[in-house]
């Protein structure tokens, strides 16, 4: 296998990793992703083991009015949220979307006198929303206004109009963060900005080595389709020209010295086919007439002399 | 193509890392209810009220962080203040040496204070609040003067939180509820009872014993007569625990004291008339809303439980 037959395999398989590293380059993930979930309760609730996720830098709820954010202890979290229907994030469904669970307050109805005395409670996870914190039967275009109670039991508070975010280092460990509509609307989204692990340092080495290796088998590649020794020879003379020192003698045998030398295209004999019969008495005759050692002549008419003799020959002429 | 596809499929699959998944939680670095900056919140907001309050006389505006036995004991003060030209409030700092906060997991919790001392002549001022629920504000529901020459025992800072004790804590000898029914026993039967050596010298019952006999004499020569009645409020009774393995108990008592005379009209001097409820021929009852902190010391120590915080707070006269 030749030089050039090496550098074109070469370059082909370049060219195969620089185009597997741009098709990479162009569909690598970002570093900086947000996962959102829609929300339909006035409350969502990270909890400690959530907010603990490495990565996490900030988080945000987007919502209707005066938003309000608070960190507590989860035990404390926990007995507040009896009280009130919330979202609760488990974490991440996938890079796009996360897992969360809804949980309907304690409801306790009003007793009736049709209704079972004993009172009715439910806090299980459910994908609805809990029932009215009104035991009216009778609908009300005016909302509530939501009472949340005291707030001696968070530790930490950030208040935002539509939309409040939490630096993800701000909080400490171990707290659950409570995420509430001040008005007792519905929020809109939960939304996690996080930095990620990307596994793409291996894409610009890939592309860089890849595009090298390809422009290498391009020139082997064209090297060998293109005669560039007319170009060569006009170079050398331009060469010659310019500097105007005395080229150095090709080396016996070698190309350039074919190429000085002129076309190197076979010379094609026009004789005809010798006759064994014919030759064999020619010898015989050429013997008997000089009576000389026999020795090897071409019978060929222009055909390549040795190197030595033809060296000879252009010494003469030179 | 297909290797090609091949290639950018196996060099996609390794660039996207799965997300993290919830593994375990992280303990809570701060144990304690409140951290400072809440804990000194309240305090501000307390005082705010407090004073908004004070600067009208108006019990009324005593709410969200002024409730209880605190309300019942300012709003008297309003009225004597309201009534007695030379009358002054009582000052009550609110700039605090020490916080100490509970780390209850559970309701009613408590937050007590120590101030600065009013004024040269006066020890600091021992606070309470309460909150009952989740849902409820810390309430200011009592505050006493400590006893002189007193110390209150080391307590947990505010990131530990000091434990919240049952009454029947076994872990101090007496428990919080045998100390304390034991000294208000004692401040029933006076200072010769046998309790007396139980508990370390205070002069809040040295000063209640002289009233007593001082007016037991008063009452006696005007043919009547005079009983302190003392009984506890255990329902609003907390204890902390110390650093030390000890208690400290905070416990709201309620003496009334019933004075009679006979063949004469009684009359109330000074600024207590202006607490008195109706008019008072021969028999007038006085009503105290105190609080007594006691301290029982870790049983290590050898040493007994005393008083370090105690006030006598005068709300209403009745006549009977």
């Amino acid at each position: 296998m030749t030089l050039r037959t090496t550098a074109v395999i070469a370059g082909v398989l370049g060219l195969l990793m620089l185009i597997a590293g741009l098709i990479a380059n162009a569909t690598r993930a970002d570093r900086e992703v947000m996962t959102q979930a829609t929300l339909d309760t006035p409350v969502v609730v990270l909890g400690p083991d959530v907010l603990a996720l490495p990565g996490i830098e900030r988080i945000a709820v987007t919502g209707d009015g005066p938003l309000a954010a608070n960190t507590a202890r989860p035990v404390d979290a926990d007995a507040w949220l009896k009280n009130f229907t919330a979202t609760y994030v488990l974490g991440y469904d996938s890079w796009e979307s996360l897992d969360t669970r809804t949980a309907a307050r304690v409801v306790v109805e009003a007793p009736s006198e049709d209704a079972s005395p004993s009172p009715e409670a439910t806090d299980e996870a459910t994908d609805e929303t809990a029932a009215s914190a009104s035991p009216s039967s009778e609908p009300s275009s005016v909302p509530e206004p939501v009472d949340y109670g005291s707030t001696d039991v968070w530790r930490a508070t950030w208040n935002g109009e539509d939309r409040v975010a939490v630096t993800g280092s701000r909080l400490a460990a171990g707290e659950t963060l409570v995420i509430y509509s001040v008005a007792g609307d519905n929020l809109g989204s939960v939304e996690f900005y996080a930095e990620r692990n990307v596994n793409d340092g291996w894409i610009s080495p890939l592309i860089w080595i890849g595009a090298a290796l390809a422009i290498v088998g391009a020139f082997a590649f064209a090297s060998g389709i293109v005669d560039v020794r007319p170009l060569q020879a006009r170079v050398e003379g331009w060469r010659r020209a310019r500097g105007g020192a005395v080229a150095e003698q090709p080396k016996p045998g070698s190309r350039r010295e074919r190429r000085l030398a002129g076309s190197t295209l076979p010379e094609v004999s026009l004789d005809e086919p010798r006759d064994e019969a014919f030759e064999a008495a020619l010898k015989a005759q050429r013997e008997s007439a000089t009576g000389e050692q026999p020795h090897v002549a071409s019978a060929t008419r222009g055909a390549e002399p040795a190197p030595e003799a033809r060296d000879a020959e252009e010494g003469g002429q030179k | 193509m297909v290797i090609l596809s091949a290639v950018a499929a196996l060099a996609l699959a390794a660039c996207a890392a799965e997300p993290p998944v919830v593994t375990e939680t992280p303990a809570t670095v701060a144990r304690a209810a409140l951290d400072s900056t809440k804990a000194q919140e309240i305090v501000g907001d307390t005082f705010a009220t407090l004073s908004a309050a004070d600067a009208s006389g108006d019990a009324q505006l005593l709410t969200q962080r002024v409730e209880g036995d605190a309300a019942a004991v300012r709003a008297a003060q309003y009225r004597v203040t309201s009534q007695v030209a030379e009358a002054t409030l009582e000052v009550l700092p609110d700039d605090m040496q020490r916080i100490y906060v509970s780390n209850s997991d559970t309701w009613p919790r408590i937050m007590a204070a120590v101030s600065v001392p009013p004024d040269e002549s006066l020890t600091p001022i021992v606070y309470l609040w309460v909150q009952e629920s989740v849902q409820d504000n810390y309430e200011l529901r009592g505050w006493a003067h400590m006893i002189p020459g007193a110390t209150l025992p080391a307590m947990p800072g505010d990131v530990d939180g000091a434990t919240q004790l049952p009454l029947g804590e076994t872990g101090v000898d007496p428990s919080p509820r045998a100390a304390l029914e034991g000294y208000l026993e004692y401040l029933r039967q006076g200072a010769a009872s046998e309790l007396a050596g139980s508990y370390a010298e205070d002069s809040y019952a040295a000063q209640l014993f002289a009233a007593r006999d001082s007016l037991a004499a008063a009452a006696q020569n005007a043919g009547g007569a005079y009983v302190d009645t003392v009984q506890p409020d255990m329902e609003n009774t907390f204890v902390l625990s110390t650093s030390d393995g000890g208690a400290l108990v905070f416990a709201p008592v309620r003496i009334t004291s019933s004075f009679s005379v006979s063949g004469a009209t009684l009359k109330v001097p000074g600024n207590d008339a202006a607490l008195v409820d109706g008019d008072i021929s021969t028999k007038a009852t006085y009503t105290y809303q105190d609080l007594v902190v006691l301290s029982v010391p870790a049983p290590q120590f050898n040493q007994l439980p005393a008083v370090v915080a105690a006030e006598h707070h005068l709300v209403t006269i009745r006549p009977e």
